[in-house]
């Protein structure tokens, strides 16, 4: 990809995050600390077309670790952002 | 790599989905169905990244998910409550330690080719793993901290 055009989207995604983030009340602030940290749990694809994509066993071996990373941040992110937010709203009523 | 385009669809919709997800998040009424619908998302970008042509090792691949998504399941569901914000900063290290890993792979095909990309490799890299290295330390620090203080990663 350009690498102009990537810089574009990091700067859009950028102030995407920060006027999500930015109007939050303080309670939800944990929670959603642990929900980006669920869609930082993306980066599992990277590694997956790195491994897709590996020529030798080294390369193979990384890219095993990488997944298996990648995806315990994606799958562990998940259910403790949703075990929280479950609790929040018990609490609400 | 050109992608065909069934794939570039999903993973826009999959990044449609995250950002949906995390505005829902923002409110106490829609943050458990923003959470949901993140992992919608999740779910799309990882099967349309199976459906790529040409990738090879999609056995391991595919083995790899089970384990690391497995473990991690199982760990959130028994994990405390107030051992959340460890648990948190160990799976966001475990991102780290990912992109580290696949900055390794970048280097160890020679994809990177100019100086530039050299550069942003290294410093993927060195963030990567600092953050992995750093988040299996926390734990014990943090620990220590919570008899007296709150304690967020």
């Amino acid at each position: 990809m350009d690498g102009l055009l990537a810089l574009y989207i990091f700067m859009l995604a950028a102030f995407t995050g920060y006027e999500i983030i930015a109007k939050v009340p303080v309670i939800l602030h944990t929670p959603l600390m642990s929900g980006s940290n669920f869609i930082h749990g993306v980066v599992v694809v990277g590694a997956m077309l790195m491994l897709g994509t590996a020529d030798t066993v080294t390369q193979q071996a990384i890219g095993f670790f990488a997944v298996a990373l990648g995806a315990a941040n994606a799958a562990g992110g998940y259910v403790v952002t949703e075990r929280m937010l479950a609790m929040f709203k018990k609490k609400e009523g | 790599m050109t992608l065909p385009i069934y794939v570039q669809g999903a993973w826009f919709l999959g990044a449609a989905l995250f950002i949906f997800g995390l505005k829902g998040m923002s409110s106490p009424a829609s943050a458990r169905k923003g959470i949901i619908i993140a992992g919608y998302g999740m779910l799309v970008a990882i099967a349309a990244t199976f459906l790529i042509p040409g990738l090879q090792n999609l056995a391991l691949m595919a083995q790899a998910l089970a384990l690391g998504g497995s473990a991690a399941w199982i760990s959130g569901k028994k994990v405390k409550m107030t051992d959340m914000p460890q648990m948190v900063a160990i799976y966001n290290g475990m991102g780290g330690g990912a992109a580290a890993a696949i900055a390794a792979i970048e280097f160890a095909k020679g994809d990177a080719h100019s100086l530039a990309t050299t550069v942003l490799a290294v410093i993927g890299a060195l963030i990567g793993a600092v953050s992995f290295t750093g988040s299996s330390r926390k734990p014990i620090a943090c620990r220590r901290r919570m008899r007296s203080m709150s304690c967020s990663p």
